[in-house]
């Protein structure tokens, strides 16, 4: 998988799930991907989608205390190279443009690309393959 | 051995704000960066730099053995459980 100095990558939540987990088979790949972008691509951005769903994710599927979680959010959010995305009025803007358009999309999917939108990312790297079937995204799947 | 004061400078917001994250970044604190800073600039004394993490040094911190996590099962799961007919 390329990582191209100086473009923008979405880091989807699976990546940062199999990342945080080091029995995870995907884990040891998650992370020589994190370590590319590190090194090639000045920024990393999530959005705040992402972190609700990590913080879901290991808390009420693998059962991890809050406490714990809020410590990783804290480094996340804290890391000057990490940017979290918020969500605003232009991203609800293209999220309803993107449920026109792409009304197959799983609408959680969609929301996170509304970000790229209008953040002007055109790269997701993820696990998921559902976003492939968006115009103008391209998914780099480590996997 | 050094007797520290306090004191107060007057700063751009926003450099003030750069500085806690560099702090947060390099584990220090802001008096700190102050205090290297000066140094520096009065003495012309570098202290060694120590080299920042990587974030993958920093991640790994569970041990559960997740193989695939779809984003539907995440809401689906929670919308089960706060909608139901």
């Amino acid at each position: 998988m390329m990582i191209i100095s100086g473009k923008k990558y979405l880091l989807d939540t699976n990546i940062l799930v199999y990342s945080q987990d080091k029995k995870s088979a995907k884990h040891k790949r998650t992370l020589e991907i994190i370590d590319d972008l590190e090194e090639k691509a000045s920024t990393i951005f999530l959005t705040v989608q992402n972190l609700l769903e990590y913080s879901a994710v290991f808390s009420r599927h693998f059962k991890i205390s809050k406490k714990e979680i809020a410590k990783d959010l804290d480094l996340f959010s804290q890391r000057s190279n990490l940017r979290v995305l918020y969500p605003n009025e232009a991203v609800f803007k293209s999220f309803i443009s993107l449920m026109n358009s792409e009304p197959k999309i799983y609408v959680y999917d969609l929301f996170l690309v509304a970000y790229m939108k209008t953040y002007k990312i055109k790269t997701i790297i993820s696990d998921d393959t559902d976003f492939e079937e968006i115009k103008d995204i391209e998914v780099l799947n480590p996997f | 051995m050094d007797i520290n004061v306090r004191t107060t400078v007057i700063i751009p917001k926003d450099l003030l704000k750069a500085a806690k994250l560099t702090a947060v970044e390099r584990q220090t604190s802001v008096s700190g960066l102050v205090k290297q800073g000066l140094k520096q600039e009065i003495f012309g004394i570098t202290l060694k730099k120590k080299k920042a993490k990587k974030l993958t040094d920093l991640l790994g911190k569970y041990s559960i053995g997740i193989n695939k996590i779809e984003r539907e099962d995440i809401y689906d799961d929670y919308l089960r459980k706060k909608i139901s007919p």
